[in-house]
């Protein structure tokens, strides 16, 4: 969570048409905690309609809002999803004595992630110390929209993951930790130019609270691509599944030669294919 | 259940002991002591507060959307949608209590875990 969070307040008063909650996801939950999303974030501004912006890397945010027909509690909850945005008017409701029940608390737009992240997962197979986990925590990326929301219903963006570069070391691996919530179709090309062979796989994972039951599947089972060799793979929600995070293991079988160099990239879309 | 020693191990936990609760058709009064009990633990005039106290907002109007009456031991009332959003919202709020909050409200949102779930 960022905090103090953004003002979606300055957005108004510099006469801007919305609000743009985009921050990385909490790491808090790093800890025996792991696995529940805990940033909640306030709007004290009203809004025409809520989307999921086109770099938000999880898929699932919940908005609670005052709601004065919705008796005892008072709060309304909507889920929006990059299938489905929200679109109507919401009173922020802040007013002094415009509370929710049975808390008390001041009335105002709420928006948390439902998606599950774990900023402490280590791939089991992973050898620490020892292996190398570069893990990219998730894009919250939320658009509150204070006018009219466009007709077209807004898109998150394919995401383009790139390097030619990762840190290899002979006997030890490399593990990359990538989001992927929600997205329907997956492309990943690999290209190994770092003068030795690497042995090369691919894992779908779902995270669990308290990491007790996290699930890893097995996408592209870890084989040896040689030097001046590439692999590619489509992972399709209709015949892979859906994961929360996709691991890519690099375990190279020597020392990497001078301008040793790989060309990995993996697009990520909401758009079957 | 056994007491959990500190608030991680209350979050990592939330599932299994508030599913117990679920199960055992007690949820409804679980939450609602639980959140009836840090009412005035993280304050509206602290800004540092808001993060927890709106957690505590969402958990309090699930405890009282949830069906009051009815249900049994192994049948519960509860909806499993809204067992599972109560597990999470705790979790989440033993978390950020413990990043966000005071030492003393730490102990007092322990305190309301171990002796409500």
């Amino acid at each position: 969570m960022s905090y103090p969070q953004p003002s979606s307040t300055a957005p108004v008063l510099a006469g801007q048409g919305f609000f743009r909650l985009k921050t990385p996801v909490s790491t808090f939950a790093s800890g025996s905690g792991g696995g529940c999303p805990t940033d909640i974030y306030e709007s004290t501004q009203g809004a025409a309609a809520f989307a999921i912006g086109p770099e938000s890397d999880l898929a699932h945010y919940k908005i609670g809002y005052l709601d004065p027909t919705n008796s005892p509690s008072l709060m309304s909850i909507v889920e929006i999803t990059p299938e489905r945005m929200f679109s109507g008017l919401l009173y922020a409701r802040n007013e002094p004595g415009t509370v929710y029940q049975p808390s008390g608390r001041q009335g105002r737009i709420l928006i948390w992630p439902t998606d599950l992240w774990y900023a402490g997962y280590t791939p089991s197979a992973a050898v620490i110390p020892g292996d190398t986990v570069f893990t990219y925590p998730p894009q919250i990326d939320i658009i509150q929209y204070y006018s009219n929301p466009p007709t077209i219903q807004p898109q998150r963006n394919d995401k383009l993951w790139f390097t030619q570069y990762l840190p290899m070391t002979s006997g030890q691996t490399t593990w990359l930790v990538l989001p992927s919530y929600g997205r329907s179709y997956i492309d990943v090309e690999f290209a190994n130019a770092t003068g030795q062979a690497v042995t090369y796989g691919i894992l779908g994972v779902l995270y669990s609270f308290g990491n007790f039951a996290t699930q890893e599947t097995t996408l592209l089972m870890a084989a040896s691509v040689a030097n001046n060799a590439s692999q590619n793979k489509v992972i399709k929600s209709s015949t892979d599944g859906v994961f929360d995070a996709l691991v890519f293991s690099f375990a190279i079988g020597g020392s990497p030669s001078a301008n040793a160099s790989i060309n990995f990239r993996a697009t990520m879309s909401d758009t079957p294919r | 259940m056994a007491a959990r020693a500190d608030l991680p191990s209350a979050a990592s936990h939330a599932f299994i002991d508030l599913g117990a609760k679920w199960n055992a058709n007690t949820l409804v009064t679980a939450l609602s002591g639980f959140a009836a009990a840090l009412k005035n633990t993280f304050l509206e005039a602290n800004p540092t507060d808001h993060p927890c106290g709106n957690w505590l907002a969402v958990i309090a109007a699930l405890a009282v959307t949830m069906p009051q009456t009815g249900g049994s031991v192994g049948a519960p009332a509860v909806t499993f949608e809204q067992m599972s959003d109560a597990a999470k919202w705790v979790a989440a709020l033993c978390i950020l209590a413990q990043e966000l909050g005071t030492s003393g409200q730490q102990s007092a949102v322990l305190v309301a875990y171990n002796g409500n779930f």
